[in-house]
């Protein structure tokens, strides 16, 4: 029998966290659908540049945090950080597959195709692929302590290609464009550089909102499975109310 | 069509995907919530 309890409501930061984020992405938008002046090469279609990179961006974040919560946890043990860790490696999977697709049709108009095994989009695509392999690897192992090890493991790996990913596109000159934004210096309009800051920061924010819930409800998650542990524990003598 | 008009249905199709995703994540996380809210108890 399946009983139904109350779920814990969502902490009002977190619902005022996504309400402004909800309004910021409108802004957002506007600024790159309507501010935003047109590219002198690729016209209008530079629109579609504020929606993929912010989101390519927020998918490296989200794989560094995933990381460094990784690492916590094989160094304390923590479950919590365990806990952390897989909501930022759910987010990251989420931010890297929509770079994937936002950069194909991104691409289509502008380079004429869907997609090429270049450096940088293949780098991409293997980190997708890792990320998903994070999540396999977890459904197979069944002890917390060792999925969390491991997993930590996988979510290293993933880190440590992220600055090959950020460089393939200086390296290898081939079709993906290459770095509008470096350490080196902005190559983009001032114009259209506050369009796009703006957009990442408000694809930082989508991703704030979605880690913080994650987290709420992987904590949620294992509270429901420690009370099923305990009742399994105490169930030969006890009397159970139906 | 004009060359507009096309770039303009791109620039549509590029952010809706976007604003869909992010729905659909919600939508999910949002399921999730529920579910994690119940527990099966034994009779």
């Amino acid at each position: 029998m399946t009983q139904r309890h109350e779920t814990p409501r969502r902490p009002l930061w977190l619902r005022v966290l996504g309400l402004s984020t909800v309004v910021l992405f409108a802004v957002g938008a506007y600024l790159a659908l309507v501010v935003s002046p047109p590219d002198v090469n690729q016209g209008q279609l530079i629109r579609m540049m504020y929606a993929h990179v912010s989101v390519a961006w927020v998918s490296f974040v989200a794989v560094i945090v995933t990381a460094l919560y990784g690492m916590a946890f094989l160094w304390r043990g923590r479950p919590i950080d365990d806990t952390r860790a897989v909501a930022n490696a759910e987010i990251a999977t989420f931010f890297a597959g929509l770079t994937l697709v936002s950069g194909m049709t991104y691409s289509r108009p502008t380079l004429n195709t869907w997609w090429t095994w270049d450096a940088k989009l293949t780098l991409t695509a293997l980190m997708f692929a890792l990320l998903v392999g994070y999540f396999v690897v977890r459904g197979l192992i069944d002890d917390p302590t060792r999925r969390g090890r491991v997993s930590a493991v996988i979510g290293i790996v993933v880190a440590v290609s992220l600055p090959f990913n950020y460089l393939a596109a200086a390296w290898f000159r081939t079709l993906h464009p290459t770095l509008s934004v470096a350490v080196t210096g902005v190559h983009i309009a001032p114009s259209m550089l506050f369009v796009l800051l703006f957009n990442v920061g408000v694809a930082a924010l989508v991703y704030l909102t979605f880690v913080s819930e994650r987290i709420r409800i992987g904590k949620l998650e294992h509270q429901r499975s420690e009370e099923r542990e305990r009742r399994e524990e105490g169930a030969p003598g006890e009397v159970v109310r139906v | 069509m004009s060359e507009l008009a096309v770039h303009w249905r791109w620039v549509a199709a590029g952010w809706l995907e976007v604003v869909l995703a992010y729905g659909a994540y919600a939508f999910y996380l949002a399921r999730r919530a529920r579910r994690a809210g119940c527990r099966e108890d034994e009779r």
